[in-house]
């Protein structure tokens, strides 16, 4: 019966539709004034204008590009003239979820100069968050943010992923990993996930025990082995982190020799917050255990 | 983690990869099964399932997206149980979306017999092109997910009645395209 065929060949579609259908989020909200807002460049253009500035709104026009960029405040966008041109619609090559970038000047030049390549603004098209009416969502090139770090650290790269952007990170002691800038609503989507870790079914959790300043520890077992979670918040003026560590304390097959140990943590999360600024750092390779007062180094500042 | 890091967990043959794998997609790959199933146990070993598929799969296999990936194998898993189960469970939403197309895609005579499911593919990934990023999503949501109204509507920010509109739309329209495509006769 064709039902059935028609649900098996739809089964089989490309996994590019599948993973849009899987990751799609809606912004209904920013619609209206949106189309308001691309009304406006559109005037803005035929007038002949650049990075003109009115009302609350900041509307960008990269010389010699063929996008705009608009900000306002807590929301920005980059519109394409034509979008159609870089949309790609049945990607042969691997899809990459975002860009890199040497350095943050490189990263903020770039995209404000209108020096994006034609490669970059197919995998932006392809890859990153869009509204419905096309424009892609952005972080703010205005307020842009760079880590605070530990001293001796220092960042390799930048990897932009649309609203939000990372550094990874080269610290000491051979410590590596990354920091991400986010969005209030990824990292309350991210924190839900850290809330909730303990529900997951292959999960089983054989003992929790709250130690000195908070600390909650959780001991589980899934599959792979027996673990450890340590939990707790630090706070340095407007600057909470809350930290996560995670031990490995045993493997039911660890042939490959991964580390293994109640006292050294296999990776730290710290998820970290201002009043309105949000990051996450993931913290991976220590030798010993990082001290809260190596953790708080951590943190935002603007660029 | 990212994918990259799970996929090479999967490559050293780590088990932390099952770990890392649910942490990040379990409760995706749960939805899609337990939206088939109708049924928490069934659904949870169908993922087990899926998870074992993927261990096995990983390596040679080294996909991107690992989550459409991972969801097609829990897909799969989860369809070849609901047609071994016997006491089919009637209530189930894959149930009654299979109902409405169903009712789109009936007619008095097909070429589907002629026709390869891969060729069948191709053409509803053409279809799939004919529609908005939105509507695009809603479908799936629908036919390949079996996602219920009201969660298609929560993750689109429309209604539960839009959801329903746009649905019956979309089947007319993919109706009209079988018939330009002489899928349906």
């Amino acid at each position: 019966m064709i039902t059935k065929k028609f649900s098996d060949a739809l089964g089989n579609v490309g996994e590019n539709y599948v993973n849009e259908a899987a990751t799609y989020v809606t912004d209904k909200k920013i619609k209206h004034w949106l189309k308001w807002a691309i009304a406006a460049c559109l005037c803005l253009i035929v007038a002949g204008g650049a990075g003109l500035v009115f009302t609350d709104r900041i509307v960008s026009v990269p010389v010699n590009s063929d996008y705009i960029l608009i900000c306002d405040g807590d929301k920005s966008f980059l519109v394409f003239d034509n979008i159609i041109e870089y949309e790609i619609k049945n990607p042969t090559s691997q899809i990459i979820s975002g860009l890199y970038f040497d350095t943050m000047e490189e990263f903020k030049n770039t995209v404000t100069n209108g020096l994006l390549t034609d490669s970059q603004k197919r995998h932006m098209v392809l890859a990153f968050s869009k509204d419905s009416t096309g424009a892609i969502k952005i972080c703010d090139f205005n307020n842009l943010y760079v880590p605070q770090l530990p001293a001796n650290s220092s960042v390799s790269e930048v990897y932009w992923e649309g609203e939000t952007y990372s550094f990874f990170l080269t610290l000491n002691d051979g410590v590596s990993g990354s920091l991400g800038y986010l969005t209030e609503e990824i990292y309350n989507y991210i924190y839900l996930d850290y809330l909730n870790f303990f529900d997951r079914d292959l999960i089983t959790v054989t003992k929790i025990e709250t130690l000195e300043n908070g600390r909650v520890v959780t001991y589980y077992n899934t599959r792979g082995g027996e673990f450890m979670n340590v939990r707790y918040t630090l706070t340095d003026g407007d600057k909470t982190i809350v930290v996560e560590k995670e031990f490995t304390l045993s493997l039911y097959d660890n042939s490959h020799g991964f580390h293994v140990s109640s006292s050294v943590p296999d990776s730290v999360n710290l998820y970290g917050s201002y009043d309105d600024e949000f990051f996450h750092v993931l913290l991976r390779d220590f030798t010993t255990d990082p001290t809260d007062e190596w953790i708080l180094s951590f943190g935002l500042e603007k660029y | 983690m990212n994918d990259e890091r799970i996929i090479e967990l999967f490559f050293e043959r780590s088990e932390q990869a099952i770990r890392e794998l649910d942490e990040k997609y379990g409760r995706v790959c749960y939805s899609v099964s337990h939206n088939i199933l109708n049924n928490h146990q069934d659904a949870e070993e169908c993922v087990n399932e899926a998870y074992l598929g993927t261990w096995n799969t990983i390596p040679p296999a080294k996909p991107n997206p690992l989550l459409a990936f991972v969801c097609k194998i829990v897909r799969n898993v989860s369809l070849r149980r609901y047609e071994y189960n016997t006491a089919a469970k009637r209530n189930s939403v894959y149930n009654v979306a299979m109902e409405e197309l169903e009712n789109c895609l009936s007619s008095e005579t097909t070429v589907e017999e002629s026709i390869t499911e891969r060729e069948l593919t191709e053409i509803i990934e053409s279809f799939l092109d004919t529609l908005s990023q939105e509507n695009r999503v809603i479908f799936l949501r629908r036919y390949w997910f079996f996602d219920a109204y009201v969660d298609i509507a929560k993750r689109v920010g429309l209604t539960e009645k839009n959801v329903s509109v746009r649905l019956t739309r979309i089947r007319k329209e993919l109706r009209a395209y079988l018939l330009e495509m002489e899928v349906l006769l």
